[in-house]
């Protein structure tokens, strides 16, 4: 995803606009010259269709209808509140409907609009002429005294109309009497439902507060076994932390004894001045019976088997159970892991290796059987593959007898005949310098 | 309890009567008897009762009473004088009338009106006084108003209908074209700063050689014709005339359209009360240009660009930047959005309008 650049300070940004704005007054092109204002434009509001009102229609509704519907008529729009309010005020002092009738027809926008009203115009302008002082004030005289006849007329026709509209108002009142006592039931049926509302509503509560109980209880409850889990969480935690510290420990136990096991062997194999002559011959031997480069894999023969190994050149991985063993060889420039040897071999391809060589064959068959051991090996060597297993008691294996596991004497005879029976050929013994021996055989077919 | 919301003329579509609307429902919500009264209504809804029966309806000592004060009204004052529950001012402020000399007479004369009305309002004792922003709920305190008795509260509005509300896709079709959008939303009004806003406009065209569009969006008023006049004079004589896009009487529709598909909302006003159009741009994400007057700085916070100078270079260079510069931009946009949501979302607004009912509940 893009992410936008960092914003600039605010205070940064304005005083590069104000920059800005200097550049562009700057670079900006003169003004072309200016244009008449042209009357025509795409602003003017829609004109209005033409209409007739006369002055009946437009002042027989009664304040604040009468407004509305003038400005309707007469400007086409509802009424704005600075209109209505100046228009409202003339009437609040006083004036005549024909007066602000008049006003909105002849003001600019009623003008433009032009709504025909037959009559008005004498009638406003009478209406203004009103409002001249003294001489406006004698002229409404000299029209109320000429109209006093027709003002008689409109009050007996008024008295009749307030009579017919009296009756009609009592006739109105007295419906509604009739109405009103039919709501007072209505409202005392009402009362009544209310009240049986308000049981309701009583149980409503009730119920609401055991379940409001009950969640409180619900929440103590989930309270609880919050605290016991984060109790647990921390005896877990502990617990965690205590392995460790044991597992720390047995590792540690167990590198100490890696280190003193490998110092007796060092010991044992000091003593054993004739193991350099007899490991040269046998490694000489061997290297002569695989190809240039071979690969061969060691099981817990010691290191010094290893570099014979390697010098006869031959591409040779070790293995020992010895972490100290596994170090020290690695120092020297070897390949050794640490590992078990049943593990090594399970985990190694098919027809993967040139050789594979057991100088103490009598601890390695204490890890596992011999018939497992030897279809193991029958496995990993390519065909016509050699396997190279010794016969005494070698000092690398050291070690496993000290641990009591591998105080074996073997017979090279019985290995021999065992390798024979798992389908090796060309069974052939190794014999070192010193008389000590090794059994050497070759990957064949099984008999049938 | 009873509850009356008292206010001169009432349409839906102004902010006055949008917040008026607003707080009945909210009363009527909280289970309150409530009714709006008025002198005239227009385009709503809701049932309206005339001005004169407040007092039976709402005046005893547990009712209560919410004027909305935007003009002249002397009415106003008689019937709150007359109520003996808890009365609630709302100050929507009400423009000089300065603005309108040689404009319109009856503009002036209702804008001087309702101004001198504003120290019998604020000296009335009315038990609490509350300003869209602190700029009006200041005018009131200097008008005698006790200062213990003011709190603010912004407009209820109607940006969420907007927001669920479908855009014209005519008109976003229109409108996104490659040309750099510069919308103004507002009623044209000569307090509004349209003729500043076209020379913001002529100077981007001319120093920044770019394709744009000027978005005049708000409702044209005949009785302001010569003001409506003056702003199509000056956009002909700076040969911006096929640039600028007039939309009268917007629909819900049309003014979401406008927002989505504009690059900037500039705003040269030179005299606001609050100004709803600021926090519309801040919930739909159109970035903010604003001359720094009246309420605007306070409504605006940092989700904008504000300057106190009215050089028309500085408002084009600004629209240059937010177009190009878009960690700005998008910076600018999540302020926004942000205070929004924190200062003017109608949950917030709720919130705060029940707060200042709880002395009456």
């Amino acid at each position: 995803m893009n992410r936008l650049p960092q914003e600039k300070p605010l205070e940064v940004v304005r005083n590069e606009i104000r920059a800005d704005a200097e550049s562009a007054r700057l670079r900006a092109p003169p003004r072309p010259a200016r244009k008449p204002p042209q009357a025509t434009s795409n602003t003017a509001p829609a004109a209005a269709t033409q209409s007739r009102y006369s002055i009946s229609e437009l002042s027989h509704a009664p304040f604040p209808g009468f407004l509305e519907h003038a400005f309707q008529a007469l400007l086409r729009r509802p009424p704005d509140p600075a209109g209505f309010d100046a228009q409202a005020r003339l009437l609040a002092q006083g004036r005549s409907k024909i007066e602000v009738l008049g006003n909105l027809r002849w003001s600019p926008e009623g003008r433009e609009i032009g709504v025909r009203v037959p009559w008005l115009l004498p009638r406003y302008l009478l209406a203004k002429c009103l409002r001249i002082p003294v001489l406006g004030y004698l002229l409404e005289w000299v029209v109320c005294l000429g109209g006093l006849p027709r003002i008689v007329q409109h009050q007996r026709a008024a008295d009749i109309y307030h009579s017919v509209r009296l009756q009609e108002v009592l006739s109105a009142f007295r419906g509604l009497q009739a109405e009103l006592a039919a709501a007072r039931g209505d409202i005392a049926r009402l009362d009544t439902d209310q009240q049986r509302l308000g049981v309701r509503l009583d149980d409503l509560n009730d119920r609401t507060s055991q379940l409001q109980a009950e969640i409180a209880r619900v929440g103590a409850d989930a309270h609880e076994l919050r605290h016991l889990v984060l109790s647990m969480n921390h005896w877990l935690a502990s617990l965690r932390k205590n392995l460790s510290a044991l597992e720390l420990a047995e590792a540690d136990q167990a590198r100490q004894a890696d280190t003193l096991d490998a110092d007796i062997a060092a010991r044992m194999m000091a003593l054993d001045t004739a193991r350099p002559d007899r490991l040269g011959g046998w490694a000489g031997q061997v290297a002569s019976l695989l190809p240039a480069g071979a690969r061969v894999l060691d099981l817990c023969s010691g290191d010094d088997w290893l570099a014979c190994l390697v010098g006869n050149g031959i591409e040779a991985i070790g293995i020992d159970t010895n972490t100290e063993v596994g170090a020290r060889a690695r120092a020297a420039g070897l390949s050794m892991a640490v590992a078990e040897p049943s593990e090594v071999l399970a985990r190694t391809a098919d027809r993967s290796l040139h050789g594979l060589t057991a100088l103490d064959t009598g601890a390695l068959l204490c890890e596992m059987p011999a018939n497992s051991l030897l279809v193991a090996i029958r496995r990993v060597l390519l065909p016509g593959g050699l396997v190279v297993l010794g016969c005494g008691r070698e000092p690398a294996g050291i070690t496993a007898r000290l641990r009591g596991r591998a105080d074996v004497q073997l017979n090279a005879e019985l290995i021999r005949q065992a390798l024979l029976a798992a389908g090796f050929v060309d069974v052939r013994t190794l014999v070192a310098s010193d008389g000590a021996v090794c059994l050497a055989a070759r990957i064949g077919s099984l008999p049938e | 309890m009873r509850a009356a919301i008292l206010i001169p003329v009432l349409t839906s579509k102004d902010a006055v009567g949008a917040d008026a609307l607003a707080m009945a429902s909210i009363l009527e919500d909280m289970g309150i008897e409530t009714r709006v009264f008025c002198q005239s209504a227009s385009g709503v809804e809701r049932k309206t009762y005339p001005a004169n029966q407040l007092p039976q309806f709402a005046g005893g000592p547990r009712d209560l009473v919410i004027y909305h004060f935007s003009t002249g009204w002397p009415a106003a004052i008689e019937l709150l004088g007359r109520c003996r529950g808890y009365r609630i001012v709302k100050y929507h402020n009400i423009t000089p009338p300065e603005f309108f000399s040689d404009i319109s007479a009856d503009y002036e004369t209702a804008c001087r009106n309702g101004r001198q009305e504003i120290a019998s309002i604020a000296t009335l004792g009315c038990e609490l006084y509350l300003g869209a922003s602190a700029y009006n709920l200041g005018e009131l305190q200097k008008a005698g108003m006790p200062a213990d008795r003011g709190g603010v509260l912004a407009p209820f509005h109607r940006v969420d209908e907007m927001a669920e509300a479908e855009g014209d896709v005519a008109l976003i079709k229109q409108l996104t074209d490659g040309s750099r959008n510069f919308l103004m939303v507002g009623r044209v009004a000569p307090n509004k700063g349209h003729l500043a806003l076209v020379d913001a406009f002529d100077a981007y065209v001319r120093g920044y050689s770019a394709t744009a569009r000027l978005i005049i969006l708000g409702k044209i008023d005949p009785r302001l014709d010569r003001y409506t006049a003056a702003i199509t004079g000056r956009i002909e004589a700076l040969d911006l005339a096929d640039r600028v896009l007039w939309i009268d009487a917007a629909s819900e529709a049309q003014l979401k359209a406008a927002y989505l598909a504009s690059h900037v909302f500039m705003l040269l006003s030179e005299h606001e009360g609050f100004c709803v159009p600021l926090i519309e741009s801040m919930a739909v994400g159109t970035p903010i240009v604003a001359h720094a007057s009246s309420a605007v700085p306070e409504t605006l916070g940092d989700a904008g660009l504000i300057w106190e100078e009215r050089d028309p270079w500085l408002y084009a260079a600004s629209a240059a930047r937010l177009f190009e510069d878009d960690a700005l931009r998008a910076g600018m946009l999540e302020r926004a959005r942000l205070r929004y949501r924190q200062q003017f979302a109608i949950e917030v607004l709720r919130e705060r309008f029940i707060g200042f009912l709880e002395p009456a509940l």
